[in-house]
Parts: structure tokens; sequence; C-alpha cells
């Protein structure tokens, strides 16, 4: 009598949705398989330590590596701090008005911007107006500018979900806003903003049309050795041996490949281990 | 009356937007005394409560005029921090809401904000754990999360939390809303002993309550004060056919 009946009406839905979820998930096993076969065997020491060169069993990824992981740090020097203090602005500090309404409603659209259009804005703005150069700064700030709506968005995010009755608990206790915002509001938010943060940064990593804009190099046999000089990333390395005819340069784009991955793969596995160890102390609703 | 009162309010007004609150109340409030305000649900007793420590300064939208008196100063005076007004009036809330740290940290943050050495800090959590009736049950894990607590033993601990800094009022928002009948009774014998400390007032839905723990009614509706009573008075010969109508439960 009360013995479960399958309805018919109610199969497409799990049926629909386990189907395209094996659809997503074949597509990125055979982008991996197809990437490891590939470009596996040229994953050797020599290969990190080499600058690319003409011979593709010369070639290695040293000076574009060296550059991704300049763009990454300083982009997150000037990403983290101007995109944290504009959410802690927005959300808990400046007024709720037309004003900052518009503006907050505007940050989630520069999220959907091209990242080629930032790359223009950059080349116009850093490499011309304020004379940079196309340095590794100017590619730090344009990137930082692609992903900052990203990190704001997501801070947003995060303090909008801290309880409302936590701050109310420390205002009761005498705390004045500074305290309240700083000592209770933003541990809470912080897992949150972390994981923005890393996640923005992992993608600004893969990003290659704003670095082509600003004028990263195509070929360097240098390592950068301050922001002020000129660079190459992993992103742009790949798209260069990418667009090569030979065979040779197919299976050093791959190999290249598997490395730009496996840093996001990393920085997103840190992200989530931050978040699953920050969470365990937060308050509940 | 006014020689003992330590807050009063004067024609104190709130509105949300164009919508009023609280409507031109002026009311005393003594030492050692509880006071009940009671009335239907938007009837303005919770924004009224809120109002004497300006926790309504946080809403979007709220305006506030008269005064609430508390020491001879308008605390809606210019000159006033908000900040240090609360410090001198607590606060305990519908809901349990511990800080998100240990059961020691919980009552200690406030009072090492307030400028006291760690071995005064320690005094001061010990004495209000035990004023609050919360030390036996939780001397032995003071440094374990406050949400390891029983809902009951959290608003013991938020009060605690309220007494630690030494205020001489302590406002309750229907502080036993969310606890079970147990619990409710711990709160309501606290209460009575907190009373010979401090001013107490207590926003409550549950007359019974209100009738238990109080020494004056206040009732609200519509944002004004209808009748405020001693509470014997109040519960047996009411002066206002409002006030007996909604105690008799004609409307509520």
């Amino acid at each position: 009598m009360f013995a479960k009946k399958l309805h018919w009406k109610s199969l497409p839905l799990p049926v629909a949705g386990l189907a395209s979820l094996i659809i997503a998930f074949l597509f990125l096993a055979f982008l991996l398989i197809h990437i490891f076969s590939e470009g596996a065997g040229g994953l050797s020491w020599s290969f990190f330590i080499n600058f690319a060169s003409r011979f593709p069993t010369k070639a290695g990824i040293y000076s574009a590596l060296m550059g991704s992981l300049w763009l990454l740090a300083l982009t997150a020097l000037i990403s983290i701090p101007v995109g944290i203090f504009s959410a802690l602005y927005l959300e808990e500090i400046a007024a709720k008005n037309a004003f900052t309404n518009f503006i907050r409603g505007n940050i989630a659209n520069l999220a959907g911007v091209p990242s080629i259009v930032y790359g223009l804005l950059g080349l116009a703005l850093f490499v011309r107006i304020l004379g940079f150069g196309s340095s590794l700064i100017a590619g730090a700030c344009t990137l930082s500018l692609l992903i900052l709506p990203v990190i704001i968005m997501a801070s947003i995010e995060s303090l909008r979900a801290v309880p409302r009755k936590l701050r109310e608990a420390a205002f009761g206790v005498g705390a004045s806003p500074m305290q309240v915002l700083f000592e209770h509001t933003l541990s809470q938010a912080i897992p949150g903003m972390i994981t923005g943060v890393i996640l923005a940064l992992s993608r600004s990593l893969g990003e290659t049309a704003p670095l082509i804009t600003v004028g990263a190099l195509a070929f360097a046999a240098f390592l950068p050795e301050s922001m002020t000089d000129q660079f190459t990333s992993l992103s742009i390395q790949i798209f260069n041996w990418a667009s090569r005819p030979q065979m040779e340069f197919q299976e050093l784009a791959a190999t290249a490949i598997i490395v730009i991955l496996s840093i996001t793969f990393m920085m997103n596995f840190v992200a989530m281990l931050l978040r699953w160890k920050l969470s365990s102390r937060k308050a509940t609703s | 009356m006014g020689l003992k009162s330590i807050i009063s309010t004067s024609h104190l007004s709130v509105a949300y937007g164009d919508k009023v609150a609280v409507e031109d109340v002026s009311l005393e409030f003594e030492s050692r005394e509880v006071s009940a305000l009671i009335g239907p649900s938007g009837c303005g007793k919770s924004t009224f409560l809120r109002a004497l420590n300006r926790m309504n300064d946080f809403l979007d939208d709220v305006r506030t005029s008269g005064q609430v008196i508390f020491h001879g100063q308008n605390i809606y005076d210019s000159k006033i921090d908000p900040v240090l007004v609360r410090r001198r009036i607590g606060m305990v809330f519908q809901k349990p809401n511990p800080f998100p740290k240990s059961i020691y940290e919980n009552v200690a943050w406030a009072v090492r904000k307030f400028g006291f050495k760690e071995n005064e800090v320690r005094e001061r959590v010990e004495v209000a754990l035990k004023g609050a009736a919360l030390w036996a049950e939780v001397k032995d894990r003071l440094k374990s999360s406050a949400f390891e607590l029983s809902g009951g033993q959290q608003q013991r601990l938020c009060i605690a939390r309220a007494m630690a800094l030494g205020p001489e009022v302590i406002l309750m928002d229907e502080p036993c809303s969310a606890l079970d009948p147990i619990a409710t009774a711990k709160i309501e014998d606290l209460i009575a002993e907190l009373k010979e400390q401090f001013c107490i007032i207590v926003v409550t839905h549950n007359m019974q309550q209100a009738e238990r723990i109080s020494d004056r009614t206040v009732f609200f509706l519509n944002g004004k004060v209808i009748e405020s009573e001693a509470t014997s008075h109040i519960f047996n010969r009411p002066r206002e056919e409002l006030t007996k109508n909604y105690l008799t439960g004609r409307f509520g």
C-alpha cells in the first residue's frame, strides 16, 4: 500500500541530468587523455630549465614559467588589497544609495567584459599613457583589472553571508563599527574571500589575449629580472607553439598545457582545503 | 518616581521610511526593577527597546526623534558616542547569538576591549558566568566552542556577556522565544536575581511570563503606549478597555 512507485513522468529530469553530466565528463576526460598522451613524454627536468628555442628538442618553458609566476605574484599583490578593500567599502562602509547601487551593479557587468577589451585598455593606459612599456607590471596591472570584478563580487557575497545577528551581538557589547568589521565580520567572511581570490588568480594564469595585446614577447630567451622587464608567459608560449605546423612543437604545447593545468588544479585544491579548514570555525545562522 | 529613574524617554518616536513604528512615547524606568513590554506583533515594542541603546542606528532609513535620557544626558545628542552608550546599556537578543569563539572568549572579548588586564578579565568572566548561573556547567570547558552549548546555555552565555561590562541597564528582546520551557524557567529565575543589580527591560510575547517576572508592565499598541502600570494592577484591574481586551485574548 505504501510501496514506492516509479512514476514515468519524473524520469526525464534525472535522465537528462545524468546524460549532461556524462557528456561534460567525457569531454573533460577526452581533453585530459589527449593532452597527456601527446605531452606527457616531454615532461623532463630540462623542459623546465631550458629557454624557448627554434629546435624542439632543446626548447623549454623556463622563461615562460618564470614570467607566469612573476605575473601571478604581481597580480595578487595588486588585485587582492584593491579588491578586498573595494568590497569592504561598498558593502560595509559606503551609504547604500542610488550611486553605490549603480556601482555594485556595474561591477557585475564588468566581470562579463571580454578579456581582449581589458587588453586594449591595458595597452592604452599602462603601456602608453603611464609609460610602463610592454613590461611585467603593465601585464600584471591589466590582469588585475580583469580579475578585480570577480574578487570584489566574491568578497561582497561572503560579507553578505555573515549572519546579521553576529554583527548585532558585537554592537550590543559596545564594539565600535571598525571593531565589528575587522574582528567579527571579516573573520567570518575570509574563507569565502580567499576562495574567490584563488579562483580569480587561477583564471588570470590562463589569460592570453590581454597579454598579447599589451605586447608580451612570443619568444624570450632570458628571464625577467624586475617588474619593468619584458616577459613572456606560459599561456603565450602555449599559443606560440600550438600555432606552429610541426608536430614536435604541438607536443611541446601539450607538455606546457600539462604544467599550466597542474598549477591551476593545485590552486583550486588549495582553495578547497582553505575553505574547508577555515569554515569549520564559522558561525551558523 | 522621577528620583530613582535611571533611563527615561521623552516624546520618543521612531519611523522606518514613512511607517511610524513608535509614536511619542514618554516612559521612565527604575533601577532594580523589571519592566515588561507587551503587545501584539508589530506594535513597536522591539523597536522601542532597540531605540534605548541605539541599536536601530544600523537599520537603513530609520528616523528617531524625541529623547532618551540616560544619566541626565540625551543619548541621541550629536556629541554622544553610541559605542560608549551600549557599554552601559547591554542587550540580549531574541535568538542566542554567541560569537563563533570559545565560551571564555565570548565573555572576555568586550571586557578586554574595555581596557582591562588579562587577570582582571579572567576575574570578570568568572563573576559574569556565575552571575548568569552558567559557571557550574562550563567551568571545565571554557576553551570549547560556544556552539557546543544548548540553546538555553547559549542565551545565558549572552546574558553573561552583557553583564561582564558592568552595565546599569540590560535590555532583553524576547529572550526566551527560541527556548524550551525548562530553559525558559532558568532564564526567568535568572532575571529575578539580576534585578538586584540592574534595571531590566524585557520585551515579551508571553503575557504569563510578563506577569511572572516583571514589576511593571507597559502595554504597546500601534506604536503607542496604552497603559503603563504596576504589573499586579495591569493584570488585575487594567485601566484601559484596550488593555483588558488584549489581556483577555480578544485580539493579539
